[in-house]
């Protein structure tokens, strides 16, 4: 007993990226009981993202510990996942940034709500224990109802939505996981995968089967993929922009990498023609609706089911083929685009309206640096060149391809198919955005105001998002920095 | 000197002039894009001039001229192999009449445009994108440079159509942008596919440890490479993978047993992967030629369309389609493309009756020449089906002349809509004797689109004929009855021309407008500067073949004799 303790205690220093993430959850907490924390907005988001950044540059101590099972083998870390829980850090920095653009009186507690989902997140990801899986997941699905809670009518609905259904997906994700403590009688990944290398009886094969289903639902709900996907439009459209923002890549990236480590560690769950056709179903799910809304946030919460689509895809490549890059870049990409989709978003919304299609009409001619930006941004949602999208599309499609033809099967061929389609189809509704800021005639509608530093900031993103087709090498040498 | 870049480039860096401009400064764009145009046309000439005609080009990077290659991307995959692209352009036979097309196109439309009166600073940075990707497109040798240029036609067209078209521009620009990215979407799956079977023979030589840097490769490595390949011998991450057009179309530079490669086992749906392929390429730029039944965004954006960016879309734009199908889909898949040559030539001649059948029902003139240039974007698919140096000389030819004479149709019915707004054929008759000079070149310009001898058309005409019609002795590709019926849309051709030219020219002078007989005027100054020079273009390369024929032959027998190995 002594030497478990002992371990505990000498292991401790691998996690210190994520004891900084609580202690500052902590902190936050007596920071929004003792201060007035209107006044001191500037210096709480100034202070909550360099912490957050300094828990990113602690990652690097995570690279001591690669393939050890620590804390009582409830947590390996892998050598892939620093990498991710990187981006889920800076989703957070950045989410915690778009803050500051928020108007109306400032409460600490989605801050504090958005640092402990990333704290949740590097714990689901790092678990090798499917006991550690569900607590991890818990900090994030309870958190996350509370976040998306606004006191309106509309986001009591969503928030309240948002909860059946993940209660639902997290009661799911338990009875999976009972049913495989029942079986096997261990809930370790090590241990598992030696049960499922050595094969178990067919009768208990069948209620494996049952229970990897049903655990595999439960993580794809976090990731929005079909057929759990429903809560998504309305959480995204209630939520606030920077939460919104944040739900689209965090919450993502720990389900799909929580999956991955599944996958890698106690091997092939479900089969790879099924998630590819899950896939594609994904993409269909999200593009087609999303031709149909007016409100943009709704039309970004259709997208990024579509985008959760590719992101399946890319991990169908990976595991098929082994390959990293394409999920990594994909990812990164994702997140750069996604942000700036919503902090579109939240410029338009400054008017003080919902931002809709029509509230846009028109402004391209009188804000043409936002003009321009929307134009490449949706070049880059779409996946065309010369945008950053287009290269992680085609990295993601290039390495389904390889899997495709080391398969040899027709369903990937139709699956290639219709997902490289969907550009298309993702292009109709992509396109209104600048279709409305330029061919459309200035409504009744106000102006909008953009300053000078946010047209700096949006044209340094435009720039970034070309510089990232140009010189994607600069990404790809960025992404291997974190993987050791 | 790196002149291609420098044609390239130079427009991006008028963009960033043009956007910097000060408001009450706007029309000054007009002279920054002139100027642009003009250096373009004055190192085209020059590159025309030096052009080596003895070098072929086509297959191998040694005999492209002014050839620039920089690396542009590559990075590890691990055991997927090494990805690259290169940044890698030049010119041979079969890009440099296009090059010189739209040096001469762009520069007139750049005049033309000198009408556009609102949003001026954003129509010329739009205009000068749209002329970067042109030439981007007609230089690259890199699948990947190519597409992106391909893709990034779409935009500055979707927008110059969009905000300064006509009234039903938006439905015409969105239809233009939905139909060329499909289109586009097909080339891009073939092009991951030659990406993932493709390697840099080249790099790979360097990564397999041959050679100790690309410069210090020889051929003599390069046969040991490929021995290695052959015999399995090299690792899967040693692979290069490339984009690069000249190393897809050599069968050697196939990953054995990848998917594209000529020996590969993989079946799609019970078809060979490569049949499929070059299937999807001709579908993507038959959308962009276009041809039937893919054809019919082309009557609405040019409909649409301001008379400069009509020109520049049926001048060279169209064009893009052709060259693309030589340079990427026969070049690559010559064997394949063998075994669909029936299809492509019935295609091919379906576009020429169906699109002279249509242009003899429209009523409104630009819609017509519309429908000419589907009907003569036909030739060019009989052409290339035809497997001969005659019909692939035709069609590049066709594509060349076809550039002069629709811009010239172009920008004459531009004239009459300037003055009037209206340019339905049944509310104007003999005009003839009010605008004398006008109908001249009006005539001039149908006879020279009707396939007359004297003009260009008829050369390229006649090539295409010669060669598609001797294919079935040849190779038996094209069957001879279809020749016969293309041959047959000549007449209805003429037929549109001489009843439009009758109904609006001839006869007693009349509008139905009183108001328009004082706008009536006849030429000015600036649409001589625009008409004259194409009338003269379409003239002289009727007149003088060799002029063109002789820069592009040597390239034109390398890549027919490619063809001809693969199918043999």
């Amino acid at each position: 007993m002594k030497s478990v303790l002992q371990d505990i205690v000498f292991e401790s220093h691998y996690l210190i990226s994520e004891f900084t993430l609580a202690a500052l959850v902590l902190f936050l907490v007596l920071m929004s009981i003792m201060m007035d924390t209107d006044r001191f907005k500037t210096v709480l988001l100034c202070f909550t993202s360099f912490v957050m950044l300094s828990s990113l540059l602690m990652l690097v101590d995570q690279s001591a510990a690669i393939e050890k099972g620590i804390f009582m083998h409830m947590i390996t870390i892998h050598s892939y996942t620093i990498y991710f829980k990187a981006i889920i850090i800076v989703s957070g920095i950045l989410a915690v940034l778009m803050y500051f653009n928020v108007k109306k009186k400032f409460e600490l507690e989605p801050i504090m709500f958005i640092v402990t989902i990333v704290l949740g997140l590097n714990f689901l990801i790092s678990s090798s224990n499917f006991l550690m899986t569900y607590v991890s997941l818990e900090l994030v699905s309870l958190t996350s109802y509370a976040l998306v809670y606004r006191a309106t009518a509309k986001s009591s609905e969503a928030s309240l939505k948002y909860l059946l259904y993940g209660a639902v997906a997290s009661a799911i994700l338990l009875y999976g996981i009972s049913l495989v403590y029942g079986i096997t009688g261990t809930l370790d990944y090590g241990d598992l995968s030696a049960i499922a290398r050595d094969g178990i009886n067919p009768a208990s094969a069948i209620m494996l089967t049952v229970a990897t289903v049903m655990i595999v639902l439960g993580l794809l709900f976090k990731i929005g993929v079909v057929p759990m996907h429903l809560w998504i439009p309305d959480v995204y459209e209630a939520a606030e922009t920077p939460v919104t923002a944040f739900f689209s890549i965090g919450p993502k990236v720990g389900g799909i990498v929580a999956l991955l480590v599944l996958y890698r560690s106690v091997g092939t769950l479900i089969g790879y023609e099924t998630m590819a056709v899950l896939a594609v179903a994904t993409i269909l799910t999200g593009n087609l609706p999303a031709l149909w809304q007016n409100n943009l946030k709704r039309l970004f919460a259709y997208s990024s089911i579509a985008h959760s689509g590719f992101l399946m895809l890319a991990f169908v490549a990976l595991v098929g083929t082994t390959s990293l890059g394409a999920m990594n870049v994909y990812l990164l990409i994702y997140m750069i685009m996604n942000f700036a989709a919503f902090y579109m978003v939240q410029l338009i919304e400054s008017k003080g309206e919902e931002a809709t299609l029509n509230s846009i009409a028109g402004l391209g001619k009188s804000q043409v640096v936002l003009g321009v930006f929307s134009v490449v941004l949706a070049l880059s949602l779409t996946g065309l060149p010369p945008t950053g999208g287009f290269m992680a599309k085609l990295f993601v499609l290039t390495s389904f391809w390889d899997l495709s033809s080391v398969m040899n099967s027709n369903v990937f061929w139709v699956v290639f198919l219709l997902a490289i389609i969907n550009t298309a189809v993702a292009l109709f509704y992509y396109i209104k955005i600048p279709y409305y800021f330029f061919f459309k005639n200035v409504g009744d509608n106000t102006e909008i105001y953009v300053s000078r530093g946010k047209k700096i900031l949006l044209a340094l993103i435009t720039i970034l998002l070309l510089v990232s087709f140009i010189k994607i090498n600069w990404l790809i040498d960025l992404i291997g920095m974190f993987n050791y | 000197m790196n002149l291609l870049s420098l044609i390239i480039g130079l427009p991006l860096f008028a963009i960033l002039l043009v956007l910097a401009l000060p408001e009450s400064k706007a029309q000054l764009s007009k002279w920054v894009s002139l100027g642009v145009t003009a250096v373009q046309l004055v190192v085209v000439l020059i590159i025309w001039q030096s052009f080596d005609e003895t070098k072929a080009g086509v297959l191998t990077l040694d005999s492209f001229q002014f050839v620039e290659n920089y690396e542009w991307i590559k990075f590890s995959l691990g055991s997927l192999g090494i990805f690259s692209a290169d940044y890698l352009i030049g010119v041979d036979g079969l890009s440099i009449t296009m090059v010189l097309l739209s040096a001469i196109v762009m520069f007139i439309a750049t005049i033309s445009s000198f009408s556009i009166k609102d949003k001026v600073k954003g129509y010329f940075a739009l205009l000068l994108l749209l002329n970067s990707a042109i030439y981007g497109c007609f230089l690259s040798l890199d699948f990947l440079l190519f597409y992106l240029f391909f893709e990034f036609m779409l935009l500055p067209m979707f927008f110059l159509i969009g905000i300064w078209g006509g009234p039903k521009r938006e439905y015409a620009s969105i239809k233009f942008f939905i139909y060329t990215l499909v289109g586009s979407i097909f080339i891009l799956i073939v092009m991951i596919g030659l990406y993932s079977s493709v390697f840099d023979p080249i790099k790979t030589a360097v990564e397999a440890g041959l050679a100790p840097s690309i410069d210090a490769v020889t051929s003599g490595n390069l046969e040991v490479l490929y021995q290695m390949v052959h015999t399995g011998e090299l690792a899967e991450s040693k692979f290069v993978h490339t984009f690069g057009l000249l190393h897809m179309s050599d069968v050697r530079n196939y990953i054995p047993n990848a998917i594209f490669s000529t020996d590969t086992a993989i079946t799609i749906f019970s078809y060979s992967p490569r049949l499929l392929a070059f299937l999807a390429l001709f579908i993507g730029f038959a959308v962009k030629l276009p041809a039937v039944p893919f054809h019919t965004w082309l009557p609405d954006a040019h409909v649409e369309a301001p008379t400069p960016i009509s020109v520049v879309l049926a001048g060279i734009l169209l064009k893009v389609g052709g060259y693309g199908l030589m340079r990427i889909g026969y070049s690559i898949f010559p064997d394949t493309a063998a075994e669909l040559s029936w299809w492509v030539a019935l295609i091919g001649m379906i576009s020429i009756i169906y699109g002279a059948y249509n242009a003899l029902a429209m009523k409104d003139l630009k819609k017509m020449i519309a429908y000419s240039s589907i009907s003569h974007m036909g030739f060019i698919l009989l052409g290339v089906a035809s497997y001969t140096v005659e019909g692939f000389s035709g069609a590049i030819y066709q594509m060349f002349s076809h550039g002069f004479i629709s811009a010239l149709l172009f920008l004459l019915v531009g004239v009459v809509y300037d003055r009037t707004h209206n340019r339905m054929i049944e509310n104007f008759r003999g005009l003839a004797s009010k605008m004398p000079f006008y109908t001249a070149i009006v005539i001039v310009g149908f006879f020279a689109s009707l396939g007359l001898p004297a003009f260009s058309g008829f050369i390229a005409e006649i090539l295409v004929f010669l060669g598609s019609f001797s294919s079935e002795t040849l190779n038996g590709l094209v069957p001879r009855w279809m020749v016969v019926v293309s041959i047959l849309g000549i007449i209805l051709t003429a037929a549109y021309y001489l009843w439009a030219l009758q109904r609006m020219f001839f006869g007693k002078y009349w509008v139905k407008d009183e108001s328009w007989t004082d706008k009536l005027s006849d030429l000015t100054t600036r649409e001589y500067i625009m008409l004259l020079p194409l009338a003269f273009g379409a003239f002289l390369f009727g007149i003088l073949p060799g002029l063109a024929i002789d820069k592009m032959s040597a390239s034109v027998i390398t890549l027919v004799d490619h063809l001809n190995q693969a199918i043999n």
